[in-house]
């Protein structure tokens, strides 16, 4: 920072100062520049790693494409292995299916009561609740499936297995309805009003009017969010590991255990399969498959969505080239025939009012029912959203009176011993906080220097087109994914093993995307007139950034962040393959091998002892915890920085 | 020039004015048919829109509201057929008689009222459906499934829009690619379609080139003689081309309501002369 304070003022008048300058503004935005690329490489770590491990798995002998695209079964194990995808694919299929089969209904429901019913107090305080379901690791939406919706499930259906697939269908439901319940409001919102208002004024209720004109017109802002929860259903992997089963199905029946692609991938890392067997290699192949599925649908839905932040939803704006051409040779050509066409077609009649269709004795009792109708419409969507409510009560109700009996200072500070008495968090809870620390490390620089560089820096070119959308896929790609990015790049090809360091970066990749994008969001908050002002006396672009636009965009900047790595304590899947479940004592170096929450949480759920489920509640509490202390963090400094901004 | 004295006999402050211009159509004769607004005041979120306005809107006449822009035309016309129960923060107060009843009390179903008292708006607003679809949305609201019956009160409600030689043979294309004059018909269309008795509309041609607005206006002048047609325009010719009555606003009062002919040739107050000869501050 010294650099540039000194060549801004004393170095003024010499005649090298232009060049000093030149310099150190060429250092920054090179810096930059590279953080940008980062992203590149990531992507390209992502392909090396499951493209170079499928090229691994289908060079075994046991092992063909033809049978791995077509096969219909999947049998990792034993003398006679055989890995046909299509029961992982199947599984996939009807977990997600399922999922948005619920989902889609009631996230599409609430949308339309925040977005056309409720008033914006309601509103103001639903949406952020809704939020909240979005905010709960998926750790342990998997344990409440298990532990409290499994008996429920088994209660109703006494032929579910205790491991099966609807159970974690409900509760993934509900970790996808932020997704589905955002998007689908933002579009229903960005319906123009006129169109509204043109139903109403023939005498349509609102629900007629929500239902018949405002639905369709935001139909696609809609078919995104639902698109969008299923790339989220397909990816979700902690959830079905511990509450859907481990024995591939294809049997299409959710009462039973299935075993989807993410699942799979995951019992890799669990299980006690010797490596450089096809079968812990073909998890590779599962996650290449598993990113191509994702990475579609998630484009398709990405596209929608950034038409509706366009804002132009419901008509598409012709570009300048289509306007160039409409206005010479439409316009001047055909807008002349329409209108002698208009002027020789038109001619005003008498109106006849006599004739009559509507029959008037019928319309009271049609009213009624339309009313009644309407009543039962804005009833379900109310419904919906306190389902979402409810489900959110229930579990934290659940996970606290479960969690609470445990919680001691034995059980946070000290060693953890070997019997079930001497359970303890201590070296998951420092894991954690090692992880973060160092994950915020890796993360924060890149992100919030890609923001910088985008926002900032950059002009639009294919380049920063191209980067932006890197960066979107790799918003959407499954967390597992980049577990196994972590084990071939980090643990494997950096040789740093299983440690800390790995599994920082590897959460780094994650949540890097995520700091971009809340990063871009504070920069751009900052008024155009602070720059305008800065170069207009003269600044060059680095300056203007480092003394005008970054001070007042640091407090959306944490606050993105510290919410990215709330995210990031949270993910248990990227580090499946390299944290260290019996670690018993905290880290004490970067290259030490190390436990967090979310995987202690997991082991423990996973143990035959009931003991230790409720060590798990312990542990979820805690986790929970730290969360939330984490939010009201992000939240405290967000809103002292709107109180304080002058603008 | 036969001016009806109307008023209630409630006596505020500032009613003696209005008293003055206070005018019926059918040559003073009542018709339940009127709408009649007593002491309309429209609030939004507490900021008051519209004052004390009083008048009587005749029958199967078209009647005019001017007035410079912000002045609380288009607030007083979604009043009265209660577009304004939609707009979080509207309130209002006082009585707008018609068919015996006053339609802002509570009990009066809006729903049931907009079928009545149709609109139209500033801009030309067809849902992104088919021709077909646009005109058919209201009748089957109401109930009318029957294939034959809905073709048959789209071609009538498009012959009385006078849009139907224009789309006879593309009912089913999408009303989006309709120009910016057919869509206006076709809005019109798509209101006669539940057989209203009010057309309120809100500066209907504004968005129209000149062509496109003749049309409209001769549509209008065919319409006035089955419907009551309330119409918002700022536009004094056209004003005083197709309206029988003309209500000039301003600041949220209704300064001077009377025949057209009067209003324009000899209007009584002086802010409606500056404003009609165009010198208006
Ligand atoms: N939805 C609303 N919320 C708050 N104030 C409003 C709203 N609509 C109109 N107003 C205010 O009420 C007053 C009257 O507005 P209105 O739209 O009725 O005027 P107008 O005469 O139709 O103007 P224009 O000729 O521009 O259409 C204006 O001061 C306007 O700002
Ligand atoms: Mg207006």
């Amino acid at each position: 920072m010294g650099f540039f304070d000194r060549g801004s003022t004393e170095l003024k008048k010499a005649p090298l100062t232009k060049k000093v300058a030149k310099l150190s503004e060429r250092v920054v935005v090179s810096t930059l520049f590279s953080a940008s690329s980062v992203s590149v490489l990531i992507s390209a770590a992502i392909l090396y790693t499951l493209i170079e491990g499928s090229i691994k798995f289908f060079n075994f002998d046991e092992v063909s494409i033809w049978d791995f695209l077509f096969g219909s079964e999947w049998i990792p194990s034993g003398t006679d292995p055989s890995f046909g995808i299509y029961p992982l694919l199947s599984d996939t299929i009807l977990i997600a299916g399922g999922t948005i089969l619920l989902a889609g209904p009631i996230g599409i429901a609430a949308a339309l009561f925040l977005s056309e019913y409720a008033p914006s107090k309601v509103r103001n305080v639903a949406k952020p609740v809704v939020e909240l379901l979005a905010g709960i690791p998926s750790i342990v939406y998997g344990f409440f499936a298990l532990f409290t919706i499994g008996p429920i499930v088994r209660e109703i259906f006494p032929e579910a297995t205790y491991f099966n697939a609807l159970q974690a269908i409900i509760v993934m439901t509900f970790m996808v309805l932020p997704i589905v319940v955002s998007i689908s409001d933002d579009s229903l919102k960005a319906v123009p009003r006129h169109m509204r208002e043109a139903s109403l004024a023939m005498g349509a209720t609102k629900w007629e009017t929500s239902i018949k004109v405002v639905i369709p017109a935001a139909a696609s802002g809609i078919s995104a969010s639902v698109l969008l929860g299923v790339a989220r259903a397909i990816g979700e992997t902690m959830v079905v590991t511990l509450a859907a089963g481990s024995i591939s199905g294809g049997h299409w029946n959710p009462l039973m255990e299935i075993q989807p692609m993410t699942s799979f991938i995951a019992q890799t890392a669990t299980g006690d399969i010797p490596p450089g067997t096809p079968q812990a290699e073909a998890a590779f192949a599962v996650g290449i498959t598993l990113f191509i599925m994702t990475y579609f649908v998630n484009r398709i839905a990405g596209r929608v969505v950034l038409r509706i932040k366009k804002g132009s939803i419901v008509k598409k704006e012709p570009s300048r080239v289509q306007k160039f051409i409409r206005k010479n040779t439409i316009d001047r050509i055909r807008k002349p025939v329409e209108i002698t066409k208009e002027m020789i077609s038109y001619r005003p009649i008498r109106i006849d009012r006599s004739i009559k269709f509507i029959d008037k004795t019928k319309l009271k009792g049609n009213l009624i029912r339309r009313k009644i109708k309407g009543y039962f419409g804005v009833s379900t969507t109310v419904l919906s959203l306190v389902l979402a409510f409810v489900f959110l009560i229930y579990l934290l109700v659940e996970v606290f009176i479960k969690g609470a009996g445990s919680i001691s200072w034995d059980f946070l500070t000290s060693e953890p011993g070997f019997r079930v008495t001497e359970a303890s968090i201590m070296p998951a809870l420092t894991g954690s906080v090692f992880l973060m620390l160092l994950t915020l490390l890796f993360a924060v620089p890149l992100g919030v220097g890609t923001a910088v560089y985008f926002n900032e820096i950059a002009k639009d070119t294919w380049y920063t087109r191209f980067l932006r959308n890197v960066i979107q896929n790799l918003a959407g790609v499954p967390s597992i994914v980049f577990g196994l990015v972590g084990l071939a790049i980090f643990v494997r090809l950096f040789n740093f093993g299983p440690s800390l360091l790995a599994g920082s970066m590897t959460l780094a990749l994650m949540i890097m995307p995520i700091i971009v994008v809340s990063s871009e969001e504070a920069l751009k908050s900052v008024p155009q007139s602070f720059r305008d002002a800065a170069r207009g006396v003269g600044a060059t672009r680095w300056q203007t950034v480092r003394d005008h636009v970054l001070p007042n965009a640091v407090p959306g900047i944490i606050t993105g962040s510290i919410l990215s790595l709330s995210r990031a304590i949270g993910e248990t899947a990227p580090i499946l393959f390299i944290g260290a479940f019996f670690a018993k004592t905290a880290p004490s170096g970067v290259m030490d091998s190390f436990v967090a929450l979310p995987l202690t949480i997991f082991f423990w759920s996973r143990h035959a002892q009931d003991e230790y489920h409720e060590f798990a509640s312990g542990a979820i509490l805690v986790l929970l915890v730290i969360l939330l202390i984490m939010n009201a963090i992000a939240i405290f400094i967000r809103y002292r920085s709107q109180k304080r901004r002058v603008w | 020039m036969v001016f009806g004295f109307l008023s209630s006999g409630n006596n505020k402050k500032g009613k003696e004015r209005k008293k003055l211009h206070d005018s019926s159509g059918n040559n003073g004769k009542r018709s339940s048919n009127d709408i009649i607004l007593k002491d309309i005041n429209i609030f939004y979120s507490g900021k008051q829109a519209i004052k004390d306005v009083d008048m009587t809107i005749p029958e199967k006449k078209v009647t005019a509201f001017i007035g410079p822009s912000g002045c609380g035309k288009s607030t007083l016309l979604r009043n009265i057929n209660r577009m304004n129960d939609e707009i979080v923060g509207c309130t209002y107060d006082g009585e707008i008689l018609w068919q015996g009843t006053d339609i802002l009390e509570k009990k009066v179903d809006p729903v049931a009222l907009r079928r009545r008292i149709g609109m139209v708006f500033q801009k030309p607003n067809p849902f992104p459906k088919t021709i077909f679809d646009n005109i058919a949305y209201g009748p089957k609201l109401l109930g009318i499934r029957n294939k034959k019956k809905l073709k048959e009160i789209v071609e009538k409600s498009l012959r009385d829009a006078a849009l139907w030689n224009e789309v006879k043979d593309r009912l089913n294309d999408s009303a989006m690619g309709l120009s910016g004059g057919q869509q206006q018909r076709l809005c019109i269309a798509r209101a006669l379609a539940v057989e209203p008795d009010v057309i309120l509309m809100d500066e209907p041609c504004s968005a129209l080139d000149p062509i496109a607005t003749a049309k409209i206006e001769d549509l209008i002048n065919e319409l006035k003689k089955e419907y009551t047609v309330v119409i918002v325009t700022h536009n004094m010719q056209q004003a005083s081309r197709i309206s029988d009555f003309t209500g000039f606003m301003y600041l949220g009062e209704l300064i001077e309501f009377g025949k057209t002919r009067q209003i324009f040739e000899n209007p009584k107050e002086d802010l409606t002369e500056r404003y009609i000869t165009g010198r208006f501050g």
